[in-house]
């Protein structure tokens, strides 16, 4: 009897410390939609590179060749909106997103978004990647 | 003995191991880094052939493609870029009855283990042609392979890039022959 009594208490307590705690650990959608981990244009300046380059499509077969250089299987992309899109598969699957756009100055703009789902993205994987596009640019034109 | 561990030198261990987890878990700045490698993985994935008429070199790589059973996804002729992928097996009749003996072994010592296998595998590629302006012009056409390994759960077992040098050579092989050109390495 007594252990009843006291499961009993146990299954009350745990049921009502859940409540708050779900309530404090479940995002809400609108979080998740418009998450700013950091400010706009914080986030803009470390994804993004301005290039002394003319010809976008030029621009964009060197970031297929960097992207397949580092290991990346090409998903998709599209020449007139300037995207490519492409997955990485190793102990994850690291998902990037490249957009070029002509910039009216006459130059190129590359903005790259990754993402490995739940596993983080240290420091400086940004710089590494523009410096390795960087190279194939100066190398391919 | 309680005492031993109390000395520092044993908390470096777990930390160390702790340490190496959290950076396991990241991805790395080197991860995205072009190192001498990645010219001759470029080299053992291209090949370039005597014609400046790219289309051509695309219809034929599609070609090709299909007729190793690939289905293709998405091209992009003003960029030169076919994906394509196909799913197959990857069933192990001995990964099977190991997994199925484990779990009867586990099973008569009265706990209970849900046998895991490798079921089915989602192969990718994706081709670039690319025209070639330097002494030895043409079409390059580089190709790189991954697969991704499911679980009769669902589950991922594997995700890898692949890619022996057999396979590149195979299938430039079966490309020069689509297209009647030599292929020539870069």
């Amino acid at each position: 009897m007594k252990i009843r009594v006291r499961f009993a208490a146990f299954f009350c307590m745990a049921a009502a410390m859940s409540v708050p705690v779900s309530c404090v650990t479940k995002p809400a959608v609108r979080e998740i939609v418009f998450e700013d981990q950091m400010t706009l244009l914080q986030a803009r300046s470390i994804q993004s590179r301005t290039f002394e380059l003319t010809d976008r499509i030029q621009a964009m077969r060197s970031v297929l060749t960097t992207l397949q250089d580092l290991d990346f299987v090409i998903d998709g992309a599209d020449s007139s909106l300037g995207i490519i899109t492409a997955t990485k598969l190793q102990r994850y699957q690291l998902h990037i997103t490249v957009k070029v756009d002509a910039l009216d100055s006459g130059r190129i703009r590359v903005r790259a978004q990754m993402s490995a789902g739940m596993v983080e993205l240290a420091q400086g994987v940004y710089q590494e990647f523009f410096a390795s596009l960087e190279k194939n640019f100066f190398l391919f034109g | 003995m309680k005492k031993k561990f109390n000395r520092p030198i044993w908390w470096i261990f777990p930390a160390a191991a702790g340490v190496l987890c959290a950076c396991a878990m990241q991805v790395q700045p080197e991860h995205l880094r072009l190192v001498p490698e990645s010219l001759a993985k470029r080299q053992l994935q291209t090949r370039i052939f005597q014609t400046g008429d790219e289309a051509a070199v695309l219809a034929a790589a599609t070609a090709t493609l299909q007729d190793i059973g690939f289905l293709v996804d998405e091209s992009e002729v003003p960029l030169g870029l076919v994906v394509a992928s196909k799913e197959r097996s990857a069933v192990q009749p001995a990964e099977v009855a190991g997994q199925i003996t484990l779990a009867i072994l586990i099973g008569l010592t009265g706990n209970n283990y849900d046998p895991v296998w490798d079921e089915t595998q989602i192969m990718r590629v994706s081709l670039v042609a690319t025209p070639v302006m330097t002494e030895q012009s043409g079409t390059a056409v580089r190709i790189t392979f991954q697969r991704i390994v499911f679980t009769n759960k669902g589950g991922v077992s594997k995700s890898e890039a692949l890619g022996t040098p057999e396979i590149y050579r195979e299938f430039f092989d079966k490309l020069s022959k689509a297209l009647f050109l030599e292929a020539q390495e870069i």
